[in-house]
């Protein structure tokens, strides 16, 4: 018997279950729950990878899972729908909050109220975001995952974190707001909010409703864009983010991915080639909008004085790529947009959390460096990292003899980030680019023949090149003024960026 | 100052990019299949609509169902 129409609706059953037992248990048992916490995001993550390797199996119209979870036919009742790409998000999130929650339990779950019972409803909202296929589910999602982001956002308290909260609080609620907005004018001109079916009547709208149909789209799209940070839709995102605690800031970096998993959803679907006289609407705003916030995050970028703010605009940088590479609507440049989301996520939510600890090993240079001998030989422990970090290991045991260990750690794992967002060679961040590159110039494959780039493409090209030097530039600036500040051991260190940075 | 639980999670990450590195080219054509089916929205429609409802237990075509009921 097939499992895999039950498997597809457990991403969301299980952290809800999972919450429910959190808030049951009150704010005792924090061990309990930690302990729970850890086993259902890791057991989000193998059924997220379960479905991947079950969509991966076929091709075509068969590699795409269905679940009705009412038991209605499709236009009536709801339904979850997993293809490769919502697969393809669902591990990210799942490597991403394991990470993320790994990080919070070493001491920030114990910083507010609730921290486990929100992280689990927060994932259960972006599971069912990926999951579902029809507007109107995607709408509770958002809200559930919002909903509990916003305790996630102000958790830790604080002024800084207060204020940028609720900034955070209100541009969301706008947003949402313009979500219902558009979704009712959509409704109001097809009739129906399933995702599969406007696909299908999009193409049969009467020529006197489709501006009807597009200003609802638009305006749900504002709404989308908000939160996937396109310029000048993005204002909110860097106090935010940069304010929230380590580990919240580094799942939220998965956040944005949710408005751009949106966007190319059900723009590929609602107006596709196929739909007729609204095929492709918008594609222009969003490689225009995409352009504009590269072009915004980077200038930003040259300026900014804390880390984490820098990994915010960073944020903005990959976003604004990923939007201007979607808009194009090439599915050659779209894959390369794939790849390029799951490496910039993954070293943006490393570098979210670096940040945090950079900071700290800072302030407590500042103070006492002997902590350092005392922490030695625990972290020595760590020095067995899991499979497939052999090269970071390796030049660890050879620098850590000379400088404190935590330094060693420190610096070599800033330097593969600083390496993976520019996307310098030796790292899947070159790759990234250089594929997003020569998707540009040859979108039908290579062999073909270069396309004619217009004005958009070669703007394209230039600003990946700027933004990425930008970061370049910004990141190695503010790590000499970080690492250059305590004594003796970190040095050493600075010495070993600047080696690397020539 | 550092606990491990703060380091393995980094190194988890840049591990994983540092395998995307080396692995790149199973992950570039998945996600070059994922856009040729996102290009082809026709696929999706087919496979929503294709899912039926199961009848419930008291339709009367029970071995019909005997095959596909979870």
């Amino acid at each position: 018997m097939n499992l895999m129409p039950h498997l597809i609706i457990a991403p969301i059953l299980l952290p809800l279950l999972s919450a429910a037992v959190m808030l049951l248990l009150g704010e005792k048992h924090r061990p309990l729950k930690a302990r729970l916490n850890l086993l259902s995001t890791l057991l989000g993550l193998g059924i997220a990878v379960a479905l991947l390797q079950q969509v991966q199996v076929n091709s075509g119209p068969a590699s795409i899972g269905v679940y009705l979870p009412g038991n209605w036919q499709a236009p009536f009742g709801i339904v979850l729908v997993v293809d490769r790409l919502a697969a393809l998000m669902m591990v990210l999130t799942g490597i991403i909050a394991s990470c993320a929650l790994l990080f919070a339990l070493a001491r920030w779950d114990r910083a507010g109220a609730s921290f486990h019972a929100m992280f689990q409803i927060q994932l259960m909202g972006l599971y069912g975001a990926f999951l579902t296929a029809d507007l109107f589910n995607l709408f509770v999602f958002f809200e559930v995952l919002l909903a509990a982001s916003y305790g996630l956002m102000l958790h830790g308290s604080g002024r800084a974190r207060v204020s940028a909260g609720m900034h955070y609080i209100v541009i969301n609620l706008v947003a949402s707001s313009l979500f219902l907005i558009g979704a009712a004018m959509i409704y109001g001109v097809t009739g129906t909010l399933n995702m599969a079916d406007l696909a299908v009547k999009i193409p049969q709208v009467a020529a006197a409703d489709r501006g009807l149909l597009h200003a609802g789209a638009a305006i749900l799209a504002t709404a989308f864009l908000a939160k996937a940070g396109m310029w000048p839709l993005n204002f909110w995102l860097v106090p935010a983010y940069s304010s929230a605690s380590a580990p919240v800031a580094a799942l939220f970096a998965i956040m944005t991915k949710v408005g751009l998993y949106t966007v190319l959803r059900l723009w590929t679907l609602l107006f596709s080639a196929e739909a007729g006289a609204s095929a492709h609407f918008g594609g222009d705003w969003l490689v225009i909008g995409g352009l504009a916030t590269i072009a915004c995050a980077a200038v930003s970028l040259l300026a900014a004085q804390r880390l984490e703010r820098m990994a915010s605009l960073s944020i903005l940088v990959s976003a604004g790529t990923l939007l201007a590479a979607i808009g194009f609507g090439q599915p050659a440049l779209t894959a390369a947009a794939l790849f390029y989301l799951v490496s910039s996520t993954l070293a943006l939510c490393a570098l979210f959390l670096l940040a945090e600890l950079i900071e700290r090993s800072r302030s407590a240079n500042d103070i006492a460096l002997e902590e350092d001998n005392d922490a030695l030989p625990h972290l020595h422990e760590s020095l067995h990292p899991p499979k497939g970090v052999n090269l970071d290991d390796e030049q660890k045991a050879v620098v850590g003899q000379v400088i404190p260990w935590t330094m060693a750690f420190l610096g070599l794992s800033f330097i593969a980030c600083v390496l993976l967002i520019v996307g310098m060679p030796p790292l899947s961040g070159f790759i990234g680019k250089l594929n997003l590159i020569a998707a540009l110039f040859n979108p039908s494959g290579l062999g073909h023949g270069s396309a004619s780039l217009g004005f958009e493409g070669w703007a394209f090209v230039t600003l990946l090149v700027l933004s990425g030097l930008a970061s370049l530039m910004g990141l190695t600036r503010v790590a000499s003024s970080v690492s250059g500040r305590p004594r003796t051991g970190p040095r050493h260190c600075c010495g070993a960026m600047s080696a690397c940075r020539s | 100052m550092l606990r491990r639980n703060e380091c393995v999670p980094i190194l988890i990450l840049l591990g994983l990019s540092i395998a995307l590195t080396f692995k790149a080219e199973p992950l570039l054509r998945y996600t070059q299949d994922t856009a040729k089916l996102l290009g082809e929205p026709s696929h999706y429609v087919m496979a929503v609509f294709a899912a039926k409802a199961h009848p419930g237990p008291s339709s009367d075509d029970g071995p019909a169902l005997a095959g596909e009921t979870p």
